[in-house]
């Protein structure tokens, strides 16, 4: 087992600062800050390790942290941690258990992108635990001066704020978390200019995703070539599964990129009650479905995932056997979407309604075979014709349940009852 | 650098999206949420295109242009995803277009008709939205909106008040109040004109006309100095509604509120429908020629100790003939500032006073102080410009005033003093002024119209006067009518003729006193005693002892009920014709909307017609030209008002009274618009200084100048400005309120 974000989990303590330095936490930072490392040459080790955004898009964080802006004005840094992508559920583990490392990777974060606030944006409903554990470690950084003015008498001063959500899905997409931050409505902008260039405040800021900034220490801590070697076969570094659905041991687990579906199947215990395997969201549930017998031997990474026609997206690897009504699941994956479009743009606002409506009409039996053609229509005119990725996120699901089952649901259609007894 | 747009070359600059290069060739590109005077949110998703290169089509309101992209607006691809976008819009909406006021003139109908489809796949429950009560000028039908958010836009980003927002999420995202309060910004009712379809309506026009009906007429405004143009809509003679029509140079895209609902008082129960006689205890009707020949044997009988007092919402025409008539029979005493009572600085005065600068300069400015107005409730369509220049500038603006009040737009600082303490404040022979700006900067002074009610606006005057010439500032004079400018070019005022010629006689101190008690004729046109005088007490004794009280006024009120001898009935404003001068010395003519109610007559009508009785020659037209003549003679090249020798005439210990005006009640026909008034016009209060006390709550016994007054409003308290009583009354009070700044004791 190899463990980078997960590094503190299982120890006594997990979330204390004594933990975490006890197994090399936050030498790193202070090297950086004692050696004064330069900027560019943290953002090209970062480049170099290949890490790539956990938070669903898997873009090149190194390369991501070079497009901020190089002019002086107010820079921030943003953490991500809004997790509300049904199936996902690692940002609240490395929250809970090793949120020194979230703090540590935002510092660095920090100092290489020239900014001297980083929030980290916690969604609402960790309100009873994560919210607790991080404003704790946060004090216990302050209090050993690793955070705050003039950190270890370095003369370099970064704040790092929690904020708190309230509870909407569509505050995880960084430019509406900007206007979160801000205190308007959670409604995400128009891209571009990209947050690098006018964020937060309409200054250049960077959004990562918790689990990309729990990683940051690693990396520079033991090098790029160590993080890179993690991975399976082509793949480079280490992700974390959410394992969810029919298993017998659901868990997170934090595996090398390109580990086989079916080595983390087994890994928790195999499908339940040793029933036969049906389908797959491999990346939470936006991405589009696939079957158990396509996904069995594909590698976890981004390239070969989307050769089979999904994605790794945030890792929320959602398990269903045959015993799943595939209607029934897609009912409820529209209704998340429908009830959290964020309203402004016309064909999600009214397109996610009209998909949940006509999933509803056929689960209780009065839809026709035409309103399949109508699902697939209305998720086309929805696909890449929004502000934000929340429109391809309810038409995927919907595209790809149809294709991979529609004989499933032409039954449902036809017989006015799931094919699954 | 250039683009194509279905395969013809157009020159573009680097900022340019794809719309605007659109719109300035006349290529349609169907638009929802985009409008050119608010941000870009790109969420309708009405105007996507085809660019080439692009996988989806791109919405041509955010697309940045870059050389040589080659955009489509009709291909497939473009022309399939307007189609889908108008589909999707259309799912919830209500179809209710026979029973909406929008109908005929609705962007969703008209984009629908060119780029929907004639039928729908939808066959779910559509959403429908509860109503609610946004107050008496814009009503709500929520359940048509289309989300594309110029209502919420325009709030935040023209109105300076953020009123209507979005609440919820997905499908029931609704636009509406974050608390249940009517809308209050005095530029609320732009957003009827925003909202592309039947969810925000005008509440004066509801139900009342089909708008392929209506005939489209453009006017100027009445309500203030700024000259707003406008589009009056009617049908059978009635005006239905108020636009705004587009003037680069004053309203832009807007108007305020009072411009857009400020007609509904001419259908008043007041309007004065014939000409009246005095019978005995009554006014009787009669005809024009009766009454005709009683005012010019009554200018002949009291000649001399004549007063003849105009108001400057009269049209230039008006004035010309009113001082001519007068003029030609020997009587001097001929003013429009019946809410002055301190003219010492009168010899001195611009020939025409003005905003001295374009209202379109104001957004280069680096500092801008604003004494004695509340711009955004007074002149709002010039607190859009003030927040242009905070965007475009970061403009510092300083307040002065003489109460307490919000403005949309942030202050840098505001100060409240009472009238001797603004005369001091800038009083450069001091050691220091109290105002300190960075003088080598693009700056500016404002005076407000309410300082010109003070006791020593003189002193004002000339204080800030020499202030701003010695910091190298301009001074703009803001009108208190909609056509002050036109009266002082016009002659409308005791010592100078038309285009500002002195008269000699006038006594050297220039000072004199309009409602001295010394007058048995006089002429009161279009104003009203009750409410339009600097003191009602005063102007009511003077009604009281004069010989003869001639009136020309639309409405009827209890004093000319009382003191009139005759009274010749006028039309208003947009019954009439005539020419205003607005604050940047533009002559703007207007035309008759609708025909005169009753037997009212247009006043320059009646007054040419008494005038030619002796003068036969006199003619519309050359009363026109003689317009013309003058401006074009007219050279001002400040406003800078510099007295020698005046003396100090406040005391700053005594206990002093200023009456606040309300701008939505500002002249005769804005006091009797109704839902205006209940919109806007209903905080009346008197509000003393902390040390004080009155034993009644609601109650304020006021002794000045011998005379008792009782208010009966709402009690506040104050810490500035000191030593000073506020009495802020609405349109029609029905007691009476003395001077308007004079000493008092509680
Ligand atoms: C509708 C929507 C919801 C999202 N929710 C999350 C989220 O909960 N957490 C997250 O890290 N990224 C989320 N994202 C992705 C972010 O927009 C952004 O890409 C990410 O935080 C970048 O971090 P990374 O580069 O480290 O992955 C969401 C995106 C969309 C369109
Ligand atoms: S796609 Fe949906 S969630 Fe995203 S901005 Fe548009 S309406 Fe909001
Ligand atoms: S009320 Fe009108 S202007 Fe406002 S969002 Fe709805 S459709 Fe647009
Ligand atoms: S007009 Fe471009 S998206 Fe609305």
């Amino acid at each position: 087992m190899i463990k980078v974000c997960t590094q503190t989990f299982g120890h006594k303590n997990p979330s204390s600062i004594d933990t975490y330095i006890k197994l090399g936490g936050y030498s790193a930072w202070k090297k950086i800050i004692t050696e004064k490392t330069s900027k560019s040459e943290i953002i090209n080790t970062v480049k170099e390790s290949q890490l790539k955004g956990k938070g669903g898009a898997g873009f090149l964080t190194g390369l991501k942290w070079s497009f901020i802006s190089p002019n002086d004005s107010q820079k921030y840094l943003v953490c991500n941690s809004d997790e509300s992508e049904p199936g996902t559920c690692k940002d609240r583990d490395i929250l809970r258990y090793n949120p020194h490392s979230v703090i540590e990777g935002m510092l660095i974060a920090c100092y290489a992108i020239g900014a001297s606030v980083g929030y980290n944006y916690l969604r609402g409903e960790f309100i009873g635990d994560q919210w607790n554990v991080t404003n704790n470690a946060i004090k216990e950084a302050y209090d050993q001066k690793l955070i705050g003015t003039n950190i270890l008498e370095s003369n370099i001063s970064i704040d790092i704020i929690p904020l708190i959500g309230a509870g909407a899905y569509i505050v995880g997409e960084e430019t509406a978390m900007l206007e979160s931050i801000e205190g308007k409505r959670g409604m995400p902008r128009i891209k571009p200019p990209f947050p690098a260039v006018q964020g937060l405040y309409g200054k250049p800021t960077i959004i990562n995703n918790t689990e990309t900034l729990s990683s940051i220490p690693y990396i520079i801590k033991n090098g790029t070539d160590w993080y890179k070697n993690l991975g399976e076969g082509d793949s480079h570094g280490v992700k974390m599964f959410c394992m969810s659905g029919h298993l017998t041991k659901p868990n997170v687990i934090e595996a090398p990129l390109g580990t086989r579906f079916s080595k983390l199947l087994d890994e928790c215990g195999g499908v339940l009650d040793n029933k036969k395997l049906k389908a797959v969201i491999p990346g939470g549930s936006s991405v589009p479905v696939v079957k158990g017998e396509v996904i069995m031997d594909t590698p976890m990474d981004y390239e070969p995932l989307m050769k089979i026609g999904t994605m790794l997206g945030s890792g929320g690897v959602i398990v269903m056997d045959e015993s799943t009504c595939m209607v029934s699941v897609l009912e409820r994956i529209s209704r998340f979407y429908y009830a959290e479009s964020c309203g402004q743009c016309t064909p999600c606002r009214e397109g996610t309604g009209w998909l949940y409506k006509t999933l509803v009409k056929i689960r209780s039996g009065h839809g026709s075979q035409s309103d399949l053609d109508l699902l697939n229509r209305v998720a086309n005119q929805i696909e890449g014709h929004c502000i934000c990725a929340l429109g391809d996120a309810a038409a995927m699901p919907v595209k790809s349940f149809l294709t991979n089952f529609w004989n499933e649901f032409e039954y449902f259609v036809e017989k006015k009852q799931s094919m699954i007894i | 650098m250039h683009i194509y747009i279905n395969d013809t070359k157009y020159e573009v600059s680097e900022n340019d999206t794809i719309i605007q290069v659109a719109d300035r060739n006349e290529i349609h590109i169907p638009r929802f949420c985009y409008h050119k005077r608010l941000s870009i949110v790109a969420s309708c998703r009405m105007c996507l295109v085809d660019v080439e290169g692009a996988k989806y089509p791109q919405p041509a309101c955010s697309t940045l242009v870059r050389d040589g992209m080659k955009v489509n607006t009709t291909n497939t691809s473009a022309s399939q995803a307007q189609k889908n976008t108008m589909e999707f819009l259309l799912i919830n909406h209500p179809l209710d277009c026979p029973i909406c006021d929008q109908a005929g003139e609705c962007e969703l109908q008209d984009v629908s008709l060119e780029h929907g489809d004639y039928k729908s796949a939808y066959n779910e429950i559509k959403r429908t939205v509860i109503d609610k009560d946004i107050g008496d000028l814009v009503s709500t039908e929520m359940t048509r909106c289309i989300h594309c958010s110029r209502c919420v836009r325009f709030g935040e980003e023209v109105a300076g008040i953020k009123e209507l927002g979005m609440t919820g999420r997905g499908e029931e995202t609704k636009i509406e109040t974050f608390i249940n309060q009517g809308l209050s910004s005095q530029l609320s009712g732009n957003v009827i004109d925003l909202c592309p379809v039947g969810a925000l309506n005008n509440s004066l026009y509801k139900y009342s006309a089909r708008t392929w009906d209506l005939k489209q007429t453009s006017s100027i405004s009445s309500n203030d100095c700024l000259g707003s143009n406008i589009f009056y809509h009617t049908y059978k003679d009635e005006i239905k509604r108020c636009i705004p029509k587009e003037d680069e140079e004053i309203n832009l895209s807007w108007l305020s509120d009072n411009d857009r609902f400020g007609y509904e008082g001419i259908k008043s129960d007041d309007r004065i429908l014939h000409p009246l006689i005095r019978r005995g205890d009554n006014l009787e009707k009669t005809d024009f020629n009766t009454i005709s020949d009683y005012l010019i044997e009554s200018l002949k009988l009291y000649s001399k100790k004549s007063c003849g007092i105009m108001s400057a919402q009269s049209s230039c025409e008006e004035m010309y003939l009113f001082q001519h008539l007068l003029r030609e029979n020997n009587i001097g005493k001929i003013d429009h500032r019946s809410k002055e009572c301190d003219f010492r600085y009168q010899k001195n005065f611009p020939t025409i006073p003005s905003f001295d600068i374009k209202l379109s300069e104001i957004k280069n400015l680096d500092n801008i102080i604003i004494i004695g107005t509340n711009v955004s409730k007074e002149f709002p369509i010039l607190s859009i410009y003030f927040r242009e220049a905070i965007k475009n500038n970061d403009t510092s603006i300083f307040s002065f005033a003489t109460y307490e009040f919000e403005e949309n737009f942030p202050l840098k600082k505001s100060h409240v003093l009472n009238s001797q303490e603004l005369a001091d404040c800038f009083n450069t022979s001091t050691t220091e002024t109290n105002v300190d700006i960075d003088k080598t900067g693009n700056n500016l002074i404002i005076l407000g119209p309410a300082i010109s009610y003070l006791s020593n606006y003189s002193n004002i005057l000339n204080n800030i006067s020499r202030y701003a010439e010695s910091n190298n500032m301009k001074l703009s004079l803001l009108g208190d009518q909609a056509n002050t400018s036109g009266a002082w070019a016009m002659g409308i005022v005791p010592h100078r003729l038309p285009g500002g010629v002195a008269i000699n006689k006038t006594d050297k101190s220039g000072n004199y006193e309009l409602l001295s008690d010394t007058d048995d004729l006089l002429v009161i046109y279009n104003l009203e005693p009750e409410y339009d005088f600097s003191d009602d007490n005063k102007i009511l004794e003077k009604l009281k002892k004069s010989k003869a009280n001639i009136f020309f006024s639309s409405y009827m009120t209890e004093s000319i009920k009382k003191y009139a001898h005759i009274v010749f009935p006028l039309s208003t404003q947009v019954e009439s014709s005539g020419s205003y001068i607005n604050t940047n010395k533009k002559l703007q003519q207007y035309e008759k909307i609708i025909n005169p109610l009753g037997e009212s007559k247009d006043g320059a009508d009646i007054l040419l017609t008494i005038c030619n009785s002796f003068d036969s020659s006199l003619t519309h037209e050359g009363v026109k030209k003689s317009i013309r003549a003058i401006l074009a003679k007219i050279n001002v090249n400040n406003n800078f008002v510099q007295i020698a020798n005046l003396d100090n005439v406040k005391n700053s210990n005594f206990l002093e009274k200023i009456v606040i005006r309300n701008p939505n009640s500002s002249n005769p026909t804005l006091r009797r618009c109704n839902s205006l008034l209940n919109t806007h016009d209903n905080d009346d209060y008197f509000s003393i200084p902390l040390d004080k006390t009155v034993s009644d709550n609601d109650k304020i016994i006021l002794n000045e100048n011998n005379n008792k007054l009782k208010l009966t409003i709402k009690q506040k308290k104050h810490a500035k400005p000191i030593n000073t009583v506020l009495v802020k009354i609405g349109g029609t009070h029905k007691e009476k309120i003395g001077a308007y700044n004079t000493e008092v004791d509680l």
